[in-house]
């Protein structure tokens, strides 16, 4: 079963040989970064409690198809 | 009358342990033997590392659980399988050596390693609390981890700037996912103790990508798309000023930086004043001698120290690598009455791609095979292990890590109201083409989400677990 390469994603910045090749978050401008709504649903109360039961059901469902044979 | 005898009480031993206890007869015995008084639930050490959670918040005697549920239990380190006995004695044994001293041996008819890993700081120079790095591995490390972050708390609020470094310490480590949970967890610590601005954190990490876990990284379906994990990690670091090294083999550790090596070849720097490292695993290095006193640990164990197992150990490349190739019953070629468990066992190969430096170094994650897929492959030889003893002529239950999925919390802030967490699925663990062609996991049941419900499910887990470890009433009903 073949395994597809690792496809070309993120490139890696050019570091100088001996300095560091750190990629600095706040001036990675290709990265993906949340808005202002998604930050605020992820500590919403009400929409979370909803979250709460949606991930345990999904989890439980991985659980259930996980039990050994 | 039967003898189980398991090396190890970690969660894959001290899984084996309780069911085995409960499936089997009480003329069978079962033997724990673990050089540890106490059961420690590592995944909850990141909370100590930070200063949340005290060690015997996450650790408990092993010895009165075991008297209380009829599970004989001896703290000493296991040596030696004899699996041919001697010529003394017949049976099977193993050789263990008593925290008091001295070295005794015990008999069995089935025998579990799950010894877990040996912390090999000792790959890189510098790495670790003996050197010049710290670690969560164990709760003294996390301590230390602690109380060094402490100190360099009290620092920044003297008005001096400190530069975490946190990831792991050698190319070919594994448990990715504990050094992010740590890392995010330290930033949100920082925020919380007033002293963020004062930080500057750095992930390094031999991952070809970020997320990619030793998994292979995974792809989720988000904002109707399907993206790869490298995406949503990337985005949790820039959203929190994490910046991040990849595709590094750390080769030494000194007083105040890091040498590493890159995928280019190029060997580089990064200075630190707190490095928090973890170190490669290997196997725990039993030995193994036949009737005559031979050694045959060639027999049962790779040179990595971990046990051969019913897997398909054939140096292939890794377009051919298959989800046949990995275990289904752990038991051991050389002797159908010995298994392993969890991370004592062999695994055929890497799951992310192999990556080698121009010069020779290989820079790619160790496969995961802790949390929720350990226990679960302990329950499985415990169950083969009793039908075996009343009389199946081979092991009756699989839990292979290719037809398994796995769920992970991974905290990102430890906060009732305020805090997040990343709740994450993946099936199968081992990715397989064949029935998933483009990305190799069911994206229905893969996915990935950050948010406080994740927070408050990990403190629901970590309760949840160390009830169900502690062999409370009802729990075989709690799953694994």
């Amino acid at each position: 079963m073949a395994v597809p390469d690792t496809p070309a994603r993120t490139p890696q910045p050019a570091a100088a040989a001996g300095g560091s090749a750190k990629v600095t978050a706040g001036t990675a401008p290709y990265v993906t970064r949340p808005t202002r709504w998604t930050l605020f649903t992820r500590t919403f109360i009400p929409w979370q409690l909803w979250r709460f039961l949606r991930i345990n059901l999904k989890m439980i469902r991985i659980i259930r198809s996980t039990r050994t044979r | 009358m039967s003898r189980v005898v398991i090396l190890g009480a970690g969660i894959s031993g001290h899984t084996a342990a309780a069911y085995a206890r409960k499936w089997l007869g009480r003329d069978d015995t079962v033997t724990v033997v673990s050089p540890n008084d106490s059961y420690n639930w590592i995944p909850s050490n990141i909370w100590v590392g930070v200063g949340l959670m005290a060690p015997h918040q996450v650790m408990f005697p092993l010895a009165p659980v075991y008297e209380r549920h009829g599970i004989e239990f001896r703290q000493a380190w296991a040596r030696e399988i004899h699996p041919e006995g001697d010529p003394a004695h017949p049976d099977p044994f193993v050789v263990i050596e008593p925290s008091s001293g001295g070295a005794e041996k015990i008999p069995y008819d089935f025998l579990i390693n799950a010894t877990g890993p040996r912390l090999r700081f000792d790959k890189t120079e510098g790495l670790g609390p003996d050197g010049h790095s710290l670690s969560v591995c164990t709760p003294e490390h996390a301590v230390q981890a602690s109380a060094a972050l402490d100190e360099a708390v009290q620092r920044m609020h003297r008005g001096q700037r400190q530069r975490f470094l946190v990831g792991v310490g050698h190319g070919t480590c594994t448990c990715e996912g504990a050094a992010f949970e740590y890392i995010v967890n330290l930033e949100f610590e920082l925020r919380a103790r007033k002293v963020r601005d004062k930080a500057e954190i750095i992930w390094i990490t031999n991952e070809y990508e970020l997320g990619d876990f030793g998994m292979g990284g995974m792809h989720l379906r988000r904002g109707g798309y399907v993206m790869p994990s490298n995406l949503f990690t990337e985005s949790l670091f820039a959203e929190r000023g994490i910046d991040w090294i990849t595709r590094a083999h750390v080769s030494k550790v000194d007083k105040d930086r890091v040498c590493y090596e890159t995928l280019d070849g190029a060997q580089r720097e990064q200075e630190f004043d707190f490095a928090m490292l973890l170190p490669p695993f290997s196997g725990v290095g039993l030995k193994a001698y036949g009737r005559d006193g031979d050694d045959i640990t060639g027999r049962l164990f790779l040179p990595n120290d971990f046990m051969r197992v019913d897997a398909d150990y054939t140096a292939k490349p890794h377009e051919q690598w298959g989800p046949g190739d990995w275990p289904r019953s752990y038991q051991s070629p050389a002797y159908p009455n010995i298994f392993a468990a969890g991370i004592a066992f062999a695994p055929p190969h890497a799951i992310s791609l192999p990556h080698t430096s121009p010069n020779g170094t290989l820079i790619a994650p160790a496969p995961p095979r802790t949390g929720m897929p350990s226990a679960e492959i302990g329950k499985a030889v415990a169950a083969s292990i009793a039908d075996m003893i009343r009389g199946a002529p081979r092991p009756t239950h699989a839990a292979s890590m290719a037809e398994m999925g796995a769920a992970c919390v991974a905290s990102a802030g430890a906060h009732l109201l305020t805090g997040t967490a990343a709740s994450m699925t993946v099936y199968p663990i081992v990715p397989d083409f064949g029935r998933y062609p483009l990305y190799g996991r069911d994206l229905n049941r893969t996915f990935g989400e950050i948010g406080l419900a994740g927070h408050w499910i990990k403190i629901l887990l970590h309760h949840m677990f160390l009830y169900k470890a502690r062999l409370r009433p009802g729990w075989a009903l709690i799953p694994e």
